[in-house]
């Protein structure tokens, strides 16, 4: 009973501080005073929250669809006859995906791309890829073969079956997987402002380089706090 | 007549084309054709004009190594023995490297100065082209985990040599290797940091995750809070960490003499073991959970107390996932540990960060290469003994 | 002996198990029967102390089972389920050694027995001791199972349900391979199943519950001709019974015997270990009023005649 009632509690008061935070955080400047050393500003101002969790959730989401897309058109071909001989390939290369540390994926696209958002949207899209694509697969295997063979029976084309029985009964499965991608990647695009890309990586970054840990707290706090609010948000309007 | 068939059926098994060997046919020559294979810098921090192959070995030299590849390819499509057609990759590889090694003293001016060759596109996507069909027949061998292993390091010391008697000198990328007299102490920095935080991780985790499998009020309790370390982004975790170390630092000196301070590998291996927790409680646990019930009742049954069963029947089960767990982690912690070069942790990381300041590229990969490199090994050999752990379970 | 006094066990406010008692005899086979949830497994549970009952009390000839430590106890009672549990990371040896490994046997003695127990159950020492359980079929599966559960020589096994996920063949078959090597080893067997047939054929006692409460006990042919009116006599089928009930009984049971034995049949003819409900099938089938019964050799010992099969069929007062 308290455990289901904790289940909720908990990520409610996570989006309360996290609002409460992106309107007004000059409420927490106590707080983060305690950790800023020689009268250092305790308040990141340089920008507004609004706007830099604004980019951080859009940095996220332009990777996660991308990678989701992917993921899940591969995930459909090599579960194809026409895709079966490229199915050990393609696990393999979402494998590599997420062995690729995002780091050094960063980097490396840094002098592709240039500076700014888009190297580490490349490393997202890359490490996003595998729950997504692994779970696509999970969930359409798991597909019972006597409905597969009911729709096939009734005459339903392979299109047909596809989007009308083996998507909708694998959705929660590839939904899972999406909800694993977003929910690594609100952590993971931090890193990208050591390219500078905006979002709430700069407020740590900035942290960093002054040795204000008031920033690197904000910033740091902020992430962790969006991260469980859209994990129990996917998680409410996923199907079951 | 039943000749005529089989014959006809021995044409069409001849015939049959592999799909994915022929893509990575097609894009090998779209690379070598349209895309430069090498740059050319006039000094190391411009960026360079691409340097095609024709550019680089003009008329008839060009056309005979197009050839060459050609050949390679058509034995490769024409679907010989997988053991062969792997010989035919690795000597196509050796080709490549070869290529770019000597090309770029046909590039460079012999009063270079400060001009510099480096490794174009061309170059890393006829790379990937090769390494796509090369892991393509690997697969197809189906052979022991152990022997992916062994191909790894076979490769590693092949080019490992091919590098070291000089053939890739003329290039950028080792010019900046050979400035960085601290490279290998950073190799081995970046590997310790990597797997100092395990060993902790694995004490601490697995009791733990045995101990959530046991009682859901401790896993409802421990799993949100080790949710929430793994969504903290490490370089805050770096951050935050500094302020606790500093402080014992500064209030506990005989500490600070032993290494814990607030930068450098201190909060580097504290965040480590915070980020390791997480993927091994929660393999053990899962690992544990999805037990055949039945047999561990009929373990129950036979009257093995639950230290016997813990150790000789469901450890062991479980344990091909509480390995993918610790797989999890040492492949992050690689990752991991390049971020910390930002706080002065060393390892590969420092290059990245230098290079990324001074928009060096070839001294950002002297950084990225190797860590890519780490945590692709990393992962094959953890793969390698999950597969063994597997095999008398479900073969 | 095993006796089972006044058993009771809740769940959740539920009564599984309603104040059951019951005594088995030593080198009794008593089959436990009832539909699912019904509360057979949870008493057979209780007996090797899988589970604890909230009241009542189990002795084993005589000896409370809560006066040996839970692990002591299990290891002198065979019991074999029907998912059959092997060990899937160890080899057929090991999975048979493995009691006489907790119980510290010799490493000789332990190889003695396992070759004892798969020469008993047909299974060649050779090609099965080192392979590993996902290698063998579900009958081969099931027999190391029964075999693992007799490696410490139990004098009581206890199996849930060993065959229910077996094809109809290979139960039969295993049915007859488990009386035979109970009558071998002479130990006592408590057997749940949901199968009236299985209980009927394997029984010495079948005992009866529903709703977690013990209905009836008795031989099969008791249980046949006098069940209980409800549940048990829904169980041994109604209008079905008198034929179930004919299939207990030998053809030799109710023939005439001959004076001049050692002809051979002429033509249509019955077997005296064939069972009565198969001896009416043929009467009927061939259309005669009473055939001839050979022996094993094939010589006619004796007549049997459609009435003497219809008066066993008929409920006794």
């Amino acid at each position: 009973m308290i455990l289901r009632y904790l289940k909720f509690v908990f990520p409610l008061t996570a989006l309360i501080l996290l609002v409460l935070m992106i309107v007004d955080i000059e409420l927490f400047s106590g707080f983060f005073g305690y950790f800023s050393k020689n009268s250092a500003p305790a308040i990141y101002v340089r920008d507004h929250y609004a706007n830099i969790v604004g980019w951080h959730l859009f940095t996220v989401f332009i990777a996660s669809v991308g990678a989701t897309i992917v993921a899940v058109s591969v995930g459909v071909f090599v579960t194809r006859p026409a895709g079966e001989a490229f199915m050990p390939l393609a696990k393999m290369l979402a494998n590599l995906g997420q062995t690729f540390p995002p780091i050094a994926v960063l980097a490396l696209c840094v002098p592709l791309v240039g500076f700014g958002m888009e190297p580490i949207l490349v490393a997202l899209f890359l490490y996003g890829l595998l729950p997504i694509f692994e779970n696509t697969i999970t969930g359409l295997q798991q597909v019972p073969k006597p409905v597969l063979e009911a729709a096939r029976g009734m005459g339903l084309t392979q299109g047909q079956r596809l989007f009308n029985v083996e998507l909708p009964l694998a959705m929660p499965v590839i939904v899972a997987g999406i909800r694993v991608s977003v929910v690594i990647n609100i952590g993971t695009v931090a890193i990208g402002s050591t390219v500078a890309a905006k979002g709430l990586g700069e407020v740590i970054i900035a942290g960093l380089l002054t040795d204000n840990m008031a920033f690197v707290l904000q910033g740091g706090i902020m992430v962790a706090l969006l991260a469980i609010v859209i994990d129990k948000a996917i998680e409410i309007i996923s199907p079951s | 007549m039943s000749q005529l068939s089989e014959s006809a059926s021995n044409l069409s098994s001849k015939i049959s084309f592999d799909k994915v060997d022929i893509l990575a046919s097609l894009l090998l020559f779209f690379s070598l054709l349209g895309l430069p294979i090498l740059t050319y810098q006039p000094n190391r921090l411009t960026s360079g004009t691409g340097r095609y192959l024709f550019d680089v070995f003009p008329g008839s030299i060009g056309v005979l190594i197009l050839a060459v590849f050609l050949f390679f390819f058509f034995l490769i499509v024409r679907r010989l023995s997988v053991a062969l057609t792997i010989g035919i990759i690795v000597v196509a590889m050796v080709g490549l490297f070869y290529l770019v090694g000597e090309g770029a003293n046909y590039v460079l001016p012999k009063d270079a100065g400060f001009a510099r060759v480096a490794l174009g596109s061309g170059f890393w996507v006829a790379c990937l082209a090769l390494w796509l069909t090369f892991a393509n027949n690997i697969l197809k061998l189906r052979a022991s985990p152990l022997f992916h292993v062994v191909v790894f390091i076979a490769m590693s010391c092949l080019f490992g040599l091919l590098i070291y008697v000089g053939l890739w000198d003329a290039l950028s990328l080792m010019k900046e290797y050979k400035n960085e007299l601290a490279f290998w102490s950073h190799a081995r920095r970046h590997l310790f940091l990597s797997i100092a935080s395990l060993v902790p991780a694995i004490i601490v985790g697995i009791p733990t995750g045995i101990w959530c499998s046991r009682s859901k009020i401790i896993k409802a309790a421990v799993f949100p809070v080790l949710n929430i370390l793994q969504t903290i982004p490490s370089i805050a975790m770096f951050g935050i960490l500094m302020i606790p170390l500093t402080y014992i630092a500064t209030n506990y000196p005989g500490l600070g003499e032993l290494g814990i301070r607030g930068i450098g590998a201190a909060p580097a291996i504290v965040a480590l073991f915070f980020y390791s927790l997480l993927p091994i409680v929660s393999n053990t646990t899962v690992g544990l959970d999805k037990l055949d019930a039945t047999i561990v009742e009929a373990a129950r049954g036979m009257g093995m107390n639950s230290r016997q069963r813990l150790f000789k029947i469901e450890l062991p089960l479980a344990a091909p996932v509480i390995l993918s767990g610790i797989r999890i982690v040492l492949v992050q912690n690689i990752g991991i540990v390049a971020v910390a070069g930002l706080i002065g942790g060393g390892g590969f990381g420092t290059y990245i960060f230098k290079g990324l300041n001074q928009t060096a590229t070839e001294l950002v990969m002297l950084g990225a290469i190797p860590t890519l490199y780490l945590a692709l090994f990393a992962a094959i050999l953890m793969d390698s003994i999950i597969g063994f752990s597997k095999r008398k379970i479900d073969d | 002996m095993i006796e089972l006094q006044n058993l009771n066990k809740l769940f959740n406010q539920t009564h599984a198990v309603d104040d059951v008692s019951l005594l088995v005899n030593s080198g009794e086979f008593c089959m436990l029967i009832g539909s699912s949830g019904c509360g057979k497994s949870t008493t057979l549970r209780m007996i090797n102390r899988l589970i604890e009952p909230t009241s009542g009390s189990i002795s084993i000839n005589g000896e409370d089972v809560k006066s040996v430590p839970v692990e002591d106890l299990r290891r002198k009672i065979g019991y074999a389920i029907q998912g059959v549990g092997l060990f899937p990371h160890q080899d057929i040896f090991e999975n048979i050694a493995t009691v006489p490994k907790l119980l510290k046997w010799s490493k000789t003695e332990i190889e003695q027995r396992v070759e004892e127990l798969l020469t008993l159950f047909h299974l060649d020492y050779e090609t099965f001791a080192h392979k590993f359980p996902h290698q063998l079929s579900g009958g081969q599966q099931q027999r190391v199972g029964v075999a693992r559960a007799l490696a410490a020589r139990p004098e009581l096994l206890l199996m849930d349900e060993p065959f229910g996920a077996l094809d109809a063949i290979t139960r039969n078959y295993l049915q007859d391979e488990m009386l035979r090597i109970q009558k071998q080893l002479n130990i006592t067997i408590i057997m749940v199943t949901h199968d009236i047939e299985e209980a009927v054929k394997l029984g010495d006692k079948i005992a009866v519950m529903d709703k977690g409460k013990l209905l009836q006990v008795a031989s099969p042919i008791e249980l046949m001709r006098n069940p209980r009116d409800g549940f048990v006599r829904e169980l041994v089928g109604g209008d079905d019974r008198a034929l179930n009930l004919l299939s207990l009984v030998k053809v030799e049971d109710v023939m005439t015997p001959i004076a001049d034995i050692g002809k051979k049949p002429q033509s249509q003819h019955l077997s005296d270990k064939d069972n009565l409900r198969d001896a009416l099938s043929r009467l009927l089938w061939v259309g005669e009023s009473s055939l001839p019964v050979i022996n094993s050799e094939g010589k006619i010992i004796g007549n049997v005649a459609l009435v003497d099969i219809l008066a066993k069929g008929k409920k006794q007062k």
